[in-house]
């Protein structure tokens, strides 16, 4: 009976973290991406490019790590469009930090890219330009 | 039963009575010479994104609406000149301007505006973003009862309110809100209609 209980208690908290599977991205997101990025992910016009089914953001899922740390300078393309604002690198966020925000962005909006994982942007984090 | 009909009466009456009053005059009023001035804009001089001298002379007979911001801006800017941009287009065929001033004029030279304009895709005269001497745009802030300061701890150098601030035609302040608050800024369109309102009559 108690074991039950113990098994009905943990499919239940299973299913209840599975409506917030990346929370901690969505709440990183919220605190240092969503100024520019907004809400929906869309940018705003031509001044800050799209999180939501970006080209550029898909092609190169090996910087978007750095990108996050140390911000990009470059003038960019996203979906046909050029972008020139620099954006300014969150130096205090950790690698879990990096894990959850791209996970919860490669799941959000329209976007359907797949799972990154630590080892992942470990490995992307130690090939960052200098 | 009829009380409940009286109350709804009331209600109807006192909403309708609110709709109709005009905006206030808002700010402090000075006593000048024994007379009332209520608070103004004072004269300003400024450049905007096309190199060419803005003064309060280019809004004479106009409302508008102002805020202010800078280019590199990482926090609160990014939201409020999307709020900024909202104004613009539902406003787009009525005589409702914009002015952004910059509180960075060493970075936010014209030519820095003019390219985060087109990156926008809005224009002069509609929409005049301003620069100058940095004394005087601070200065001018307080007019439109926003705080700048110079802060290197703060994100991006200037720590500010993301105050929207609405302006008629005798540069009295008639309306504001808080720039990041998409629900506020809904509410303000509705003051700068009942303002283009207010003219018409």
């Amino acid at each position: 009976m108690k074991s039950k209980i113990v098994l009905i208690f943990i499919a239940f908290i299973f299913i209840y973290c599975q409506g917030n599977i990346y929370a901690q991205g969505e709440r990183i997101y919220t605190t240092y991406c969503l100024n520019c990025h907004g809400k929906d992910g869309n940018g705003l016009k031509n001044l800050y490019p799209p999180l939501n089914k970006s080209d550029f953001y898909a092609a190169n899922y090996e910087k978007v790590p750095c990108i996050i740390l140390h911000g990009l300078e470059d003038e960019i393309q996203v979906n046909g469009k050029n972008f020139m604002m620099p954006m300014a690198g969150f130096s205090n966020l950790t690698d879990v930090d990096i894990t959850n925000l791209i996970n919860y962005i490669n799941t959000a909006w329209e976007n359907k890219l797949p799972e990154t994982t630590i080892v992942k942007v470990k490995e992307s984090l130690e090939k960052c330009p200098e | 039963m009829n009380r409940y009909i009286l109350f709804l009466f009331i209600l109807i009456l006192l909403s309708s009575c609110e709709d109709n009053a005009p905006l206030p005059i808002l700010g402090e009023t000075e006593v000048v010479n024994g007379l009332e001035v209520p608070h103004a804009i004072r004269d300003f001089s400024f450049f905007n994104q096309d190199s060419v001298i803005i003064t309060n002379e280019n809004f004479a007979g106009n409302i508008y609406v102002a805020d202010f911001f800078f280019t590199s801006c990482p926090s609160i800017c990014p939201v409020v000149t999307k709020q900024m941009l909202r104004i613009y287009e539902t406003f787009q065929n009525q005589n409702v301007n914009l002015v952004s001033y910059t509180m960075d004029p060493k970075r936010d030279i014209p030519a820095k505006l003019k390219s985060y304009a087109e990156k926008l895709e809005v224009s002069a005269p509609k929409w005049q973003f301003l620069t100058g001497e940095k004394d005087k745009l601070h200065e001018i802030a307080a007019d439109y009862f926003s705080i700048v300061i110079e802060d290197d701890e703060a994100p991006g150098g200037f720590n500010h309110s993301g105050y929207l601030l609405l302006v008629d035609k005798n540069r009295h302040i008639r309306s504001f809100c808080i720039g990041t608050d998409e629900d506020e800024v809904t509410e303000f369109i509705k003051d700068i209609k009942k303002l283009l309102a207010e003219d018409e009559k």
